[in-house]
């Protein structure tokens, strides 16, 4: 340690205890973003009942209950499919806003305090949903309009999260201690969905409206901790750059290509398009297209399918789709730690998502067992929500840190931003097709259409697969001929 | 963005407002009869022999075409339609004030000129109805309301003998949710209530949000931490 205070430290890579809040506050806080998007989705069945008669339309022979002020009154909609075509929209347009968002998000956040982002961001969002389930419901404002504007607004403040969060994670924890702990940060997602799946489940039966008051006030209190504790950079409280330090060392670790580059002293943000022509970037965004396509469709329909399917009741099946994400934190920890010891990502990546294809195949034809469900549906997770988590963080961090701007990490934001809002546009479009599907055809036909998403995502890293084999391959070769007397050291 | 706000809240409101107004314009309820016992469809003099009967049988008194318990609040016991020339129950008998039949128990509608016999609403709200005369001039044109599940004995014409609709495996084709029962209101009539400690639209809310406890513990755990957090963190800021 060069310069500044002496604070305690721990371990190799010599943590502070900032590097211990700074962990759990982006992790905290990005799980409270996580959380407040599950809660919609794990009210959709509520809040389409709330939103219609007591009769479906399409069923003719249907009698209304009475007395009607209790049954009939809400006419927002007068038919299930027509609501549910509805709720698809609203979700389609929020990963709208939110990609888009994501762009500018990452620009802006090269550019500007990361603490203030994170924070107007957060608090942005909370009141978006306030004003989206809660005020709706007290003074029964049922309208379209109203409904879509807050939560395009919403997209736009939830896509400060990401960008902002990876980049302060980016600035505090050097490159090479990045593969085990960034695997285990990127569970913050998944966490945020179990959290936010909790959170609705034991609060739903008070009104749906409530689940969102509660999500939105914690969000709120989330930002104001964002807001007094966070700090975005070493150099904040004149602690040394990590990768500054770790310039001698850095070399042996790094994944990607090993070109050393001079390193950048002064660090300064990178253009948009010197950004998206860094290598692997468009392959790899495009790949998290079609993969966040499937993820999203799960976190956003999951709980309304089995609802659908097998008649549970929504908190019930919110509490089984939670082994989903159970799923997907495991299957990022032990895909990334797997990759860390390969050093090889995208090897990974096509493994899971070629395991991934028996497993939603067998998921679709399940009984309704509760438990073979939750099995199943953790064993997905574990493919598909795995494989996505390694991609939007760790992979993602080592495309914003290689080559060109090695040691600049005010380019991080931004290829944050990029690959993920691409990402979430593959998502946004699975959001229109996952309903029409399911009404055209069926459910099973969704998976099937799942199943080819995960094919497509494999066909967009073939090129970097074929390229890690072989060297997977040279490599092994090697060793083999060698024999190296006391074992290499695998970091 | 106040502004923005508030103004998007002001015109929901105010459009809310309206388009509720708009709508009671025109699924305008059929005008209620408040005046059961000398309604507008009904100028004739009383006389139902069954309704006299049971009338002077009670020790209750006749006035016009209501029976009424003079000593329970003039709470009408049996009403005479008899011989009224009423064509259409949906707006005669199915637009009578709703709480002032609860205490009817024989409804007499013989001998008039039916046409239509209203639909399951027509008879809702005769929540004590016990015998009902139904024989139009022209033959048996209305059924009994409810049939078998809310009569035990049907001869022609008449109905007699209620029976409770929600005993019945009626509520097997038409069913109340789960957080809901059914409540008989009238023959061939239920309401589905919330059952203890459910409320909101369709039942769908279960006791009450602990209010103050959530916002007492969230305000000030985050106070806490945040205190914590400055202490800890940001302080150290240049």
């Amino acid at each position: 340690m060069s310069n500044g205070p002496n604070f305690k430290t721990y371990g190799k890579n010599r943590f502070t205890h900032f590097h211990l809040s700074t962990f759990a506050l982006t992790f905290l806080s990005y799980s409270l973003f996580h959380a407040s998007r599950k809660t919609f989705s794990n009210v959709k069945a509520t809040i389409s009942e709330v939103w219609m008669p007591s009769c479906d339309a399409s069923n003719i022979s249907c009698e209304l209950l009475k007395p009607d002020n209790l049954w009939n009154e809400h006419t927002f909609f007068h038919d299930q499919s027509d609501s549910k075509i509805f709720l698809g929209i609203l979700d389609a347009t929020f990963l709208a806003a939110y990609s888009i968002g994501l762009f500018i998000s990452g620009i802006l956040g090269d550019r500007f305090d990361l603490r203030l982002v994170l924070f107007l961001g957060m608090t942005l969002s909370s009141i978006c949903m306030f004003f989206f389930g809660v005020l709706t419901e007290w003074l029964s404002i049922y309208n379209k309009i109203w409904y879509l504007s807050f939560w395009i607004l919403n997209g736009f403040a939830q896509s400060t999260g990401w960008p902002a969060v990876v980049a302060v994670m980016g600035n505090w924890f050097p490159k090479s201690g990045r593969g085990l702990i960034f695997g285990i940060w990127s569970a913050n997602a998944s966490v945020g969905n179990i959290l936010g799946a909790l959170m609705v489940a034991s609060i739903l039966k008070y009104g749906y409206h409530y689940a969102f008051l509660l999500s939105s006030a914690v969000f709120f209190a989330g930002a104001i901790l964002v807001l007094f504790g966070l700090i975005p950079s070493p150099k904040d409280v004149g602690l040394a750059d990590p990768d500054a330090e770790h310039k001698d060392e850095a070399a042996a670790s790094d994944v990607e290509d090993n070109m050393e580059q001079p390193l950048i002293q002064q660090p300064k943000a990178i253009g948009f398009f010197q950004a998206l022509f860094l290598p692997g970037v468009i392959m790899y965004s495009l790949c998290y297209a079609c993969l966040k396509m499937v993820n999203y469709s799960f976190l956003f329909w999951l709980p309304f399918y089995l609802t659908n399917k097998f008649r549970w009741t929504e908190s019930v099946a919110d509490q089984i789709s939670i082994w989903y994400d159970v799923g997907g934190i495991l299957g990022g920890i032990i895909g990334g730690y797997i990759s860390d010891v390969l050093k090889k990502r995208s090897v990974v990546i096509f493994t899971l998502l070629t395991l991934a294809l028996p497993s939603l195949y067998i998921f679709s034809d399940s009984s309704d067992s509760k438990l073979m469900n939750a099995f199943l549906m953790s064993i997905v997770g574990f493919f598909i929500g795995g494989a996505a988590n390694m991609i939007s963080a760790t992979i993602t961090a080592d495309l914003g840190k290689q080559g060109p701007i090695q040691g600049n990490k005010d380019g991080l934001a931004t290829v944050t931003g990029i690959v993920d809002g691409t990402g979430s546009i593959g998502a946004a479009l699975g959001q229109l097709f996952v309903p029409l599907i399911q009404d055209r055809f069926d459910w099973f036909y969704v998976f099937y259409f799942f199943i080819v998403l995960c094919v497509l995502t494999n066909v967009c890293i073939v090129p970097l697969f074929l390229r890690e084999s072989k060297e997977l391959y040279m490599e092994f070769k090697t060793r083999a001929g060698y024999r190296p007397v006391n074992g290499e050291a695998d970091d | 963005m106040k502004f923005f706000i508030s103004g998007c809240l002001v015109y929901f409101l105010l459009s809310t407002a309206y388009s509720t107004k708009f709508e009671e314009q025109i699924v305008a309820p059929i005008t209620v009869e408040n005046n059961v016992c000398r309604p507008e469809f009904c100028k004739t003099p009383t006389i139902s022999q069954r309704v006299k009967e049971f009338c002077d049988e009670k020790g209750f008194s006749m006035e016009y075409r209501c029976c009424l318990d003079k000593k329970s609040n003039d709470s009408i016991m049996a009403i005479d339609y008899m011989g009224c020339y009423i064509q259409k129950l949906s707006n005669t008998v199915g637009a009578l004030n709703k709480n002032k039949i609860r205490t009817t128990e024989i409804l007499d509608i013989r001998n008039n000129t039916l046409e239509e016999c209203g639909n399951l609403a027509t008879f809702s709200g005769f929540v004590n109805l016990n015998e009902l005369y139904i024989t139009d001039l022209n033959g048996d044109i209305c059924q009994c309301p409810g049939g078998t599940y809310s009569w035990t004995n049907i001869t022609s014409g008449s109905c007699f003998g209620r029976k409770n609709i929600c005993g019945s495996n009626f509520s097997a084709y038409i069913g109340c949710t789960l957080n809901s029962h059914c409540v008989e209101n009238g023959p061939g009539n239920f309401l589905c209530e919330c059952k203890p400690n459910f409320h909101g639209y369709k039942c769908l809310e279960e006791g009450k949000f602990p209010t103050l406890i959530f916002t007492l513990v969230l305000g000030i755990s985050t106070i806490i931490i945040s205190i914590f957090l400055w202490q800890t963190q940001r302080r150290y800021v240049k």
